[in-house]
């Protein structure tokens, strides 16, 4: 399974400018990423789209939500988790190591989809 | 379609198939969008209620759900009526949907352990496909805002999501037919 940084847009909008930072109350270290290298998906209708997403190691996938109640974007094996997205909310994960990760909302676990990750 | 919303009163008891208005003809869009609000809040209760009295996990996870999602759903109908400067409302089959719902909370009051949890799984499951039912054969037919068709059309496919797990809810617990 694939090893992942979490990136939050919320905390770059809040000026953390490229500079790599402790995640507080977790422990873990991410980074701050530019806009290249990053593939986005929509959340409407209960559905994830795309919902198998094909990228490579150092890149991430934005999930916004289009939808009109809150959803979350979480690995099965619980390797990651964007938390509960609001509607109109967006949460970007980076994928550090290839592999193949499948993945449900946890309030409504019949969305899935699928994330695979190449090396460079 | 009325023998239709006359079954859906026999699995529960809704008051909808004995309203004027419960074919949606003749409701404006305020009064659509105050009944779909209604209805929403309607199933919060419900919810507050199982919290209240159900100890199994699988009610109370859905329960929570049910207030989650309802919650989203008419933030975004007063965000929408907000934003066209219409103020919604009340009108018979609101009204008889807010008296019904109450008759159904005191009859679920009444019970307690699995024999609640059973009961308020199936009024869900009946009482999702009643509504689902209203709002895609009557009012989304009927409206006649463009935006609040979209947000009625969006709203239903959180609404039959919340059918299929009510469904999925009243198979797993097994409650004796």
């Amino acid at each position: 399974m694939p090893f992942v940084k979490q990136e939050d847009r919320r905390r770059t909008l809040r000026g953390l400018m490229g500079i790599g930072a402790a995640y507080l109350g977790s422990g873990l270290a991410f980074q701050v990423a530019a806009d290249s290298g990053v593939r986005r998906a929509i959340i409407r209708h209960f559905a994830f789209a795309p919902d198998v997403l094909k990228v490579k190691t150092g890149e991430s996938i934005e999930w916004l939500n289009a939808d009109l109640v809150p959803h979350t974007v979480t690995a099965v094996d619980g390797s990651w988790d964007t938390g509960q997205l609001r509607p109109g909310q967006s949460e970007a994960i980076r994928y550090m190591t290839p592999g193949i990760a499948e993945y449900i909302c946890a309030f409504h676990p019949h969305m899935r989809g699928r994330v695979e990750v190449s090396a460079d | 379609m009325l023998s239709r919303l006359l079954m859906a009163v026999a699995l529960t008891a809704s008051p909808l198939a004995g309203c004027a208005h419960a074919n949606g003809d003749g409701m404006s869009d305020p009064e659509i969008a105050h009944t779909a609000y209604t209805a929403g809040d309607l199933d919060i209760r419900y919810a507050h209620l199982a919290l209240a009295l159900s100890d199994d996990a699988a009610v109370r996870e859905f329960a929570k759900l049910m207030i989650q999602d309802h919650a989203a759903v008419n933030d975004a109908a007063i965000a929408l009526i907000t934003k066209l400067n219409v103020t919604s409302e009340d009108n018979s089959l609101s009204r008889a949907l807010v008296e019904g719902a109450a008759q159904k909370r005191a009859e679920l009051a009444a019970q307690q352990g699995r024999a609640f949890d059973c009961a308020y799984a199936r009024n869900e499951l009946g009482y999702h496909q009643a509504v689902n039912m209203t709002v895609e054969e009557s009012f989304i037919p009927g409206v006649s805002s463009p935006e609040l068709k979209d947000l009625l059309q969006s709203a239903l496919v959180t609404f039959k999501v919340h059918e299929g797990h009510a469904a999925q809810m009243v198979e797993e617990l097994k409650c004796p037919s």
